[in-house]
């Protein structure tokens, strides 16, 4: 029964004969008996050699498809061969023998291909896959060849050396300068830094505090083992303040805690030396307040600190002490390195601005120039475009139009006049 | 009379080369005049003249088989044309498509046959010729060889280099084009060989060299430089020496004769008597073709040079010679 040309694993060629007196000179002088020159030799040879080639093709293809004919002929099944047009080498698994031959060059070779391979079938013999190639090839002296990954690989150094030259000579853009307004403008949250936080309570009171309340935490854990309903935390840092403020008034009215200096260079100038003589084996260095508990307390004086600026207020006013401009806070080593901190801060800061705006300023020239240079660019293009129109027509034997001429003149004009401002805008910089 | 277009849902292979070929162009082997008359008046030139009368009536009646089975090769086309458009294959017409396809493969054979006749006939006269330029040159002729006419003769040599042509079904065989010589191989006096040599200021190359002599005791070769202004003998291992193809391969017929794509292999630079390590870019598709290949050369940014044609005689293994001690 018939078969359907669709399942047909024929290729059915269309075969013919090699046009000599189109393809082989040498060989047509010789046939139309011209006879050849020995200069003419060598050229001859390559034309036999073609020629023979080409009858080999055709013979080879006439074999491929009797082979199929004779499978077919037998009742075998054969499956339709891929036939692609052969660019590419196929790598064939097993033993399918294919004569695939690669088309690098570009003209229109087909491939032929042979399929499935019973040993007994002359084609199998040319082994000519290219697979089996390869152990040809284990001469003793040398490996196998080797097999770089085509194509070789690139140099590629170049490609990152421009990539990371780029980021110093790219184009400024908008949004670059927008990046730059904003830093100068945005400043405003150092405004934190440059307030004088005020006093808090001193740190040896502070850390008396926690410390107490460290203790209470750690007695209150040893007393929840032993009993529960011990109340929370508010009540025992009331105890704790209590208990501070005890030790408060025992430091206020302990004239061990501090005086200020002015106060006691002044108590020590009105109140006589003798008090240390006579008490300096009993009493040390202890200070005034000893002898006389509670005396200073009874004086209503206050705390240290006002006393101190009470004092102070006074001299000046009397005239015994220079007005001091100065914050009296300045004798306060913390403050003081805070106003430090603060003027480097405002320095530094202002230089910062100083240096975004000449930035600024400089970004907004090269953004110009960009400008410039692109409508540069584009104008160059419309130069060359000119000089085509005008070369084709020369090269055509014609004068150029007056209308190509004078686009040609716009052209120029054109981009001189762009030229000209660019280099004005370059020497603003220089 | 080819056949007619294939019909859209059925693919025919194609056998037929473009047409016409492109257009086949030698460098001549170079003669000096003088060389020429020699040759011209010798005795031997009457055996030439022979020799070409031979190939002429060779070639025409090579002809003649070929016109004989146009018209056979005729009627295949127009029965497969039949087959296309029937769009169905009977078992008839597959076996009168068989009866076709035998007789012509007969046919084919024939021509076979005749071609390589006037192939045969043809090295004979360039071995004539050969003979009698060696006449001439011993006659007194001495000239040495200018390094442009060196480069024309290695042109020549390669383009001319015989094809290898095999019964259908034989395996090429060593030394034709990429296949390796036999384990124990020795090249003959007069082959051409690539030869590893150490130059004067201590670098190695491989070096074009022709054998000069074979010494079997000491397994050594002596080989002379083929640039003649070198002078050089050398005395060389085997391991130093590696022969260069006999014989080109069929592109169209032996493809597994030919180094693959991307294969590294060692290639005559155009130009020079030098090989280098390259990279198969291209292979021949035509008997007349040469490979293309990237030669390694870190003076170019990717490390390869552009493109350069070699012939399938100056292409040959890549091989790394150990040092030693």
């Amino acid at each position: 029964d018939p078969m359907d040309l669709k399942d047909c694993p024929l290729g059915l060629p269309v075969v013919g004969s090699l046009d000599h007196a189109r393809s082989l000179p040498r060989y047509t002088a010789l046939v139309n008996n011209e006879g050849v020159s020995m200069e003419e030799l060598d050229g001859l040879q390559l034309e036999l050699e073609l020629l023979l080639s080409s009858v080999l093709v055709r013979q080879m293809a006439f074999n491929n498809q009797l082979s199929i004919i004779y499978q077919l002929e037998k009742g075998k099944y054969v499956p339709k061969p891929a036939v692609s047009p052969g660019k590419k080498m196929k790598r064939e698994e097993g033993d399918r023998p294919s004569k695939k031959m690669k088309d690098s060059s570009g003209k229109s070779r087909e491939v032929l291909s042979s399929p499935g391979p019973p040993p007994g079938v002359k084609p199998s013999k040319v082994k000519c896959s290219v697979q089996k190639y390869e152990p040809v090839f284990d001469v003793p002296d040398l490996g196998p060849p080797e097999q770089p990954k085509p194509p070789p690989p690139k140099n590629d150094i170049t490609n990152r050396f421009w990539a990371y030259v780029e980021q110093y000579c790219q184009e400024i853009t908008v949004e670059d300068i927008k990046m730059l307004e904003d830093m100068i403008n945005s400043p405003s949250e150092d405004s934190d830094y440059f307030k004088t936080p005020p006093l808090g309570r001193h740190y040896t009171l502070r850390w008396a505090q926690e410390d107490l309340q460290d203790e209470q935490k750690e007695g209150m854990k040893l007393a929840e083992g032993k009993k529960k309903g011990i109340k929370g935390d508010p009540s025992n840092s009331d105890l704790s303040d209590k208990l501070l403020k005890e030790v408060d008034m025992n430091g206020c009215s302990d004239d061990v805690a501090p005086l200020g200096p002015l106060t006691q260079r002044l108590i020590a100038g009105l109140v006589e030396e003798n008090v240390l003589v006579s008490d300096i084996e009993n009493k040390g260095v202890d200070g005034l307040g000893h002898t006389r508990p509670g005396m200073i307390k009874s004086l209503g004086l206050g705390s240290a600190s006002s006393l101190e600026k009470r004092i102070k207020k006074e001299l000046q006013e009397q005239g015994v002490m220079e007005t001091d401009y100065g914050n009296e806070d300045d004798e306060d080593e913390i403050l003081s390195e805070l106003r430090r901190c603060q003027s480097e801060l405002r320095a530094v800061s202002a230089h910062n601005v100083t240096q975004l705006t000449r930035l600024l300023n400089l970004a907004r020239e090269s953004l110009v120039r960009h400008d410039l240079k692109k409508r540069l660019r584009d104008a160059d293009q419309k130069v060359v475009e000119a000089y085509r129109t005008i070369a084709a027509a020369r090269q055509k034997k014609k004068t150029p139009s007056k209308k190509d001429k004078d686009i040609a003149w716009k052209a120029l004009k054109d981009r001189e006049v762009i030229v000209r401002q660019l280099d004005l805008a370059s020497n603003n910089n220089c | 009379m080819r056949g007619s277009e294939s019909s859209p849902s059925f693919r025919r292979d194609q056998v037929l080369r473009l047409d016409p070929l492109p257009p086949i162009s030698v460098t001549p082997y170079p003669l000096s005049t003088s060389t020429e008359m020699a040759m011209a008046m010798s005795s031997e030139a009457q055996a030439l003249q022979d020799r070409v009368k031979v190939l002429s009536d060779l070639v025409r009646e090579l002809q003649k088989a070929r016109d004989d089975n146009i018209p056979h090769m005729n009627s295949i086309n127009a029965l497969s044309d039949k087959i296309v458009n029937e769009e169905k294959l009977t078992v008839s017409n597959r076996t009168k498509l068989k009866m076709m396809y035998e007789k012509a493969v007969g046919d084919a054979e024939k021509e076979v046959a005749l071609v390589k006749k006037a192939l045969a006939t043809v090295y004979q006269i360039r071995n004539i010729r050969h003979e009698l330029r060696i006449q001439a040159k011993n006659s007194g002729n001495k000239e040495t060889i200018r390094r442009g006419a060196l480069m024309k003769m290695l042109l020549n040599c390669a383009q001319t280099l015989p094809l290898w042509i095999g019964n259908t079904g034989e395996k090429p065989p060593p030394l034709c084009g990429a296949v390796p010589p036999e384990q124990n191989y020795v090249a003959k006096v007069n082959d051409m060989v690539a030869c590893l040599v150490r130059g004067s200021e201590g670098e190695d190359n491989w070096i074009l060299a022709e054998v000069v002599s074979y010494n079997t005791t000491t397994n050594k070769y002596e080989v002379d430089d083929i640039d003649e202004e070198q002078k050089e003998r050398h005395t060389l291992s085997r391991r130093r020496v590696y022969p260069l193809p006999l014989m080109r391969a069929n592109p169209e017929v032996n493809p597994e004769a030919l180094y693959p794509k991307g294969s590294i292999v060692m290639a005559l630079y155009p130009q020079t008597t030098c090989f280098y390590k390259a990279v198969i870019n291209r292979l021949p598709t035509l008997t007349t073709e040469e490979y293309e290949v990237l030669f390694e050369d870190p003076t170019y940014a990717d490390g390869f040079s552009p493109p350069l044609m070699v012939a399938q005689r100056y292409v040959i293994q890549i091989k790394e010679v150990s040092k030693k001690k």
